[in-house]
This record gives structure tokens, C-alpha cells and sequence, in this order.
């Protein structure tokens, strides 16, 4: 599943129209939207460094992301540099603690890059040009980032999370309306949603590869735990040794077929069982 | 139109992170030189790049990432029990890299590290003044190849060559150079008996399966040749021996190979032991490799270490030191045995 979240309902509309999202009425904490067959789930997380951080718990709490799963945080941000381009954040500072945080940029994209700082309030005319060592950085400001990614790292690993921004303002926060922000996301949906669709596939991609069917001998170990008399550790170590087998595809069930054929199995005790575990594992290697 | 997942990743070394004490060093600037692509990050310290929880060792080798950082701390370290000591009294490891740029299914820092990203600290300086605090009481055996390959890193880097002048200064230093790779950087060292070079060799098939992104066993192969031909002493490390389907075949191919191209009895040394690995290590790698069949293999857990079923690991090294001692001297073999690095008798 893809997760989105946007501050503000003008920030995500062009993604839910976009995606032809549907509200969930059964969420009334924050505004949640929703394509089932898409497996994106949009969440208006409200502005400032406490809502966004509530709104991913709730969020990912009720819906469980899996190992594959992504995060994506979409929204606009304060800079000095030229309005308009989109910036895939590769470091995320908390102004108020200095806390600093680093989601993995292991995609390639066709974005800028930047850092990003994150404010507990809007910033009125007050960006400077971060000076680091003997170069000069682009620097975004922000209210949400630092917070969605404290607490998406309950849920997601750092090669989960993205952070796209659009720079809307220099500072000059009054101007920054409600459809502005909406133009400035729309303007650059192409992109953005280019982005995403990666990230879907790749879900896609790795949900393929860990079909549990290949690596989980289920149906064969219930039989032979009973047939082999197998205590909880026999059957922890049966399990792995088969878990094996199939990994490296080794023709176990015909090993296992000519145990029963030759009467090794079914054993009639726990003492049998535990000879014909040790005969096992010496004809699967 | 992208058709397969891996064209959705970076190259290696897209980005570089750069702790803040190590912006300023030469070696920084001369690193950073050779990728003028990369994006450069600067951060407080490496562990808060290296060190973030939940991170993917398997994607992070995908696109890997490397972090400049400056060495504080323990410099040197004591060479470890589960590793061989080849004889010498005073075994020590330096880790002036964490990680490799390569990918192997069965190494055991992918248990060690929380991250898949390299790290290369950049005070080289400092590690030879704590090499030369140690050289000062008694002669040192330093493995400066230990939990990376610094040979593959080697035109990127240039380690090894700072390494060779600072060995030639001093006389009780002896230097392994332990790798994978068939990169020829001892071309540009002076030969010397002090400088080890220890070639680790696998059948071709292992390689295949497990040894994602090394140098194939022919190009090992002629790369440990030539580096013999220079004058270097050249070691071969058959350990860890990995067990496949038809293992003692594939073993026997490659030690074909090897001695069709290498005279054995001019080898230094060679090693030889199964793949083993603490019980720790492999709960993580089992966690990060869920469908690796040598994190997932049924081990024997002895003590902490898992390792082979005995008669099966004792049916490997047997084979392997059998087959070695047609054409080698029996105490040029060294056999891994727990505790003490001993040869096989
Ligand atoms: S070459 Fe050595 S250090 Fe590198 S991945 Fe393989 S086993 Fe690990």
C-alpha cells in the first residue's frame, strides 16, 4: 500500500482527483481517502508538528503497512530559492530539538534534492541561505516532515519514506493561499505522481517475490510433525530443514515419500521419531 | 519503459554523506573527486546515517551509498577466535573500512552492521600512529582488509598504497591484504614479503549463487598469479568452504583450476574452514534474507557458533586438505579450528 499525507485538503486534492480517491467515512479522527484496487490511502494530516505525527499512528495503526509498503509525504514548503521545483528531501532537521533524520535515497528520480528544517510555526520573512563547511545548500522549511518521519519510523524502515516538497514562498507566508497551494501541487502532478506510480510498482514487485508459497512447506509439516512425534524443538528444527530444502530445491517431498515408502515413517513413539528425524536429515543433505 | 525492478535503483555511491570532521580532510576532497555526481550530504556523525533503525541491508547494497567519516575510538583490534591467526602471536585487524562493495549471501557483516552503506574513514593518520604505539612493544600483524575488501576499493580509495608506504618504514610490520577482488592494485606496490596478499577462492558455481557482484574464480585465479609473479606472498583462502548440491565436484573443479594456473608449493599458506558464524549474526541475517538459502540453512548451533552438522563440515575439510596436500606441504595447510587458528594434522 501507498501512504499519502498532505497537510491540507487544497495540498491533496489534485492527488485524490488524480487517483479518483474515495473518502472512508469511517474515519473521523482526520480525513481519510481511499482507492482499494490502486492501494493508495490518502490522509489529511492538519498543520504543525503534532497532528501529522497523530495522524500517521492513527493511520497506520487501523492499516498496517507491510515490509513493502511506502510512505509519502506531499506537501508545500517555505525557500529562498526559485518557486515552483520540486525537492525530494535527503535530510530532515527538527528546528526545535536539532534532531536530524536521513531517509534512504536509494531510487533514482528526476527531482532536486535538498534538505529540509522542519518549524514549529510559519516562518515570516526569515530564510536564510544555510552555509554548511564551503558550500552553500538549498534549504527548505517545512511544519510537518520532521514529525511524519518520527513517527513513520514505528511503521516504515528509512528506505520507505519519501518527503517531496514544492516550494510555494520565500517567506512572504500571507501570501500563500489556499489555492495557491493547490495550483503548485497541480502544476507539478506529472511528476509527482510519476514518483509514485514507481513506488506502487515496486510494492507490486516485492509482494510478487515474497510469495510465502515458495519458501513454506505448510501442507507437508502437519502430517509429519504427528508422524515423527516431533516436540516443540523438532519441530522448529523440521521446519527450518525444510525451509531450507525448498530454498535450495532440494526434491524433499520425494525424500519424505520414500521414508513412508521404506516404513520409516510413521514412527510409533517419540524415541522412533527422534531416529528417524536424525535419518532425515542425513538423506536431505 | 522500465521492465525490471533493479532500473528503479541508484548507482553505487549516488550519495555520499560526509561527517562534519571529515569535510575538511585531503582525502575527503580526493574521494569525493572521483564521483562529481554523487550528491554530498553533510552530517553530525556517521552512526546517525549508519545507525538508523529498520534499515534494509538487501536494498541498501542495491544503491549503495558510501559515508566519510573520521575514526575515533578503538583504532586496532585484536584479531578475533573465529578467525585464523596463521601462527602469529600478535594478530591484530584495522578497520579503516565498514562494508564491502560487494555482496556476499553468507557474510557474516551483514549480522555485524545495521546498514548496507559503506563507510570509509578518512584519519588514516591515526591508525598508523596507534599501528606504530603497538609496533613500539612488539612486532604486529595487521589484517588491514578485515571488514571490507580494500583491494576492490582500491582506485576509488587508494588505501593500500598509503598502507605499502607506511609498511616500508617499518620493519616489524607485516600487512594481509585479504580479497576478492582481481583488481591488480599490488601493480602499483612495491613488492614485499612484509605485504601478504590472501586471495579468497570459491567454486564457480558458489560464486554464482552467493557471491553477488565478485570477480568470477578465473579472474581470481590470475590475479592471485600475477601477484605471486610481482613477489608478493600470495595466501589462498579456501574458507569459508560453502556447502552445495555436489559440493565435493564443484571443490574439485576449482582446486583443478587453481593448480593448472598456480604452483601450489609456492603459496605462502592456504586456509581452509566451512562457513561458520555466531549465533547473533544469523538471527539477523536469517531476518534481513528470508528467502536466502544460506541465511536459512539448518545449522548446529555449538556454543554460540553456528556452523555445518559436524560430519558434514569434518566431510568438507577433509576432502578439501586431502586434496591440498597432493600438492602442498601439510604445514603450509591451516585448518580452522575453534580458539586457535591451527594446522591441520
Ligand atoms: S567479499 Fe568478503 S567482506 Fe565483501 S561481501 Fe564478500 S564476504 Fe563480505
Amino acid at each position: 500500500m501507498l501512504y499519502l499525507f498532505a497537510a491540507t485538503h487544497c495540498e491533496a486534492r489534485p492527488l485524490i482527483q488524480h487517483y479518483h480517491l474515495k473518502k472512508d467515512i469511517s474515519q473521523t479522527q482526520f480525513q481519510v481517502f481511499f482507492h482499494e484496487t490502486a492501494n493508495i490511502c490518502l490522509t489529511i494530516t492538519g498543520t504543525g508538528m503534532i497532528a501529522p505525527a497523530a495522524a500517521v499512528a492513527c493511520i497506520c495503526t487501523r492499516h498496517r503497512p507491510s515490509a513493502h509498503s511506502f510512505l509519502a509525504n506531499i506537501g508545500i514548503c517555505a525557500s529562498n530559492t526559485e518557486k515552483n521545483t520540486v525537492f525530494l528531501c535527503n535530510k530532515i532537521t527538527e528546528e526545535p530539538t536539532g534532531r536530524t533524520f536521513y531517509p534512504d535515497m536509494l531510487l533514482s528520480h528526476s527531482f532536486c534534492e535538498a534538505k529540509i528544517i522542519t518549524v514549529p510555526k510559519p516562518l515570516s520573512g526569515r530564510i536564510l541561505e544555510q552555509n554548511t563547511s564551503d558550500r552553500k545548500e538549498i534549504c527548505l522549511y517545512d511544519m510537518e516532515a520532521s514529525s511524519i518521519y518520527q513517527a513513520g519510523s514505528y511503521f516504515f524502515g528509512p528506505h520507505q519514506m519519501s518527503f517531496l516538497k514544492i516550494i510555494s514562498d520565500n517567506g512572504d507566508v500571507q501570501n500563500v493561499t489556499p489555492k495557491l497551494a493547490e495550483n503548485r501541487i497541480e502544476k507539478k502532478l506529472p511528476e509527482i505522481t510519476e514518483y509514485l506510480d514507481m513506488l506502487q510498482t515496486i510494492d507490486r514487485f516485492e509482494k510478487q517475490k515474497a510469495d510465502p508459497k515458495e519458501s513454506e512447506p505448510e501442507p507437508l509439516l502437519e502430517k509429519l510433525y504427528a508422524d515423527l512425534h516431533c516436540s516443540h524443538a523438532m519441530r522448529l528444527s523440521l521446519r527450518q530443514q525444510l525451509r531450507y530444502c525448498a530454498l535450495a530445491k532440494i526434491d524433499y517431498p520425494s525424500v519424505i515419500q520414500n521414508m513412508y515408502l521404506e516404513q520409516f515413517l510413521p514412527c510409533k513413539d517419540k524415541k522412533e521419531g527422534k531416529r528417524c528425524f536424525e535419518e532425515l536429515k542425513r538423506r536431505l543433505l | 519503459m522500465k521492465n525490471s525492478k533493479d532500473d528503479y535503483y541508484n548507482a553505487a555511491f549516488s550519495h555520499i554523506y560526509v561527517e562534519k570532521a571529515a569535510w575538511s580532510h585531503p582525502r575527503t576532497k580526493r574521494i569525493l573527486s572521483h564521483f562529481p555526481k554523487a550528491s554530498v550530504v553533510e552530517i553530525d556523525h556517521y552512526k546517525d546515517v549508519f545507525c538508523r533503525k529498520g534499515q534494509n541491508y538487501g536494498l541498501q547494497h542495491r544503491a549503495q551509498n558510501l559515508i566519510l567519516a573520521v575514526k575515533t575510538g578503538t583504532l586496532i583490534y585484536r584479531g578475533s577466535p573465529v578467525c585464523q591467526s596463521f601462527g602469529n602471536a600478535h594478530f591484530y585487524y584495522a578497520s579503516c573500512m565498514m562494508n564491502c562493495i560487494y555482496d556476499c549471501e553468507y557474510c557474516y557483516l551483514k549480522g555485524m552492521y545495521p546498514s548496507g552503506n559503506l563507510v570509509a574513514f578518512v584519519n588514516l593518520e591515526d591508525i598508523f600512529s596507534e599501528t606504530k604505539r603497538l609496533l613500539s612493544h612488539h612486532p604486529v600483524y595487521l589484517c588491514i582488509s578485515y571488514d571490507t575488501d580494500l583491494s576492490a576499493l582500491e582506485p576509488v580509495m587508494g588505501y593500500l598504497s598509503e598502507w605499502e608506504k607506511f609498511a616500508g618504514n617499518h620493519e616489524h610490520l607485516n600487512l594481509e591484504i585479504r580479497t576478492k577482488s582481481a583488481n591488480r592494485s599490488f601493480e602499483a606496490l612495491k613488492p614485499s614479503s612484509k605485504i601478504i596478499y590472501a586471495f579468497t577462492l570459491s567454486p564457480q558455481a558458489v560464486i554464482e549463487a552467493y557471491e553477488h557482484k565478485t570477480p568470477s574464480l578465473a579472474q581470481r585465479i590470475s590475479c592471485a598469479a600475477d601477484a605471486m609473479e610481482r613477489g608478493f606472498p600470495v595466501r589462498l583462502c579456501f574458507d569459508p568452504m560453502i556447502y552445495i548440491k555436489d559440493w565435493e565436484k564443484e571443490y574439485d573443479a576449482m582446486l583443478d583450476a587453481v593448480s593448472s594456473k598456480i604452483r601450489m608449493e609456492k603459496l605462502l599458506d592456504v586456509s581452509v574452514g566451512t562457513f561458520r558464524i555466531s549465533q547473533d549474526y544469523l538471527k539477523k541475517m536469517r531476518k534481513q534474507a528470508p528467502y536466502s538459502p544460506i541465511a536459512q540453512f539448518p545449522y548446529q548451533n555449538e556454543t554460540g557458533v553456528c556452523q555445518y552438522p559436524l560430519r558434514l563440515s569434518e566431510q568438507m575439510e577433509r576432502h578439501m586438505v586431502l586434496r591440498l596436500k597432493e600438492n602442498m606441504p601439510q604445514e603450509n595447510i591451516f585448518l580452522w579450528k575453534e580458539e586457535s587458528g591451527v594446522f591441520y594434522e
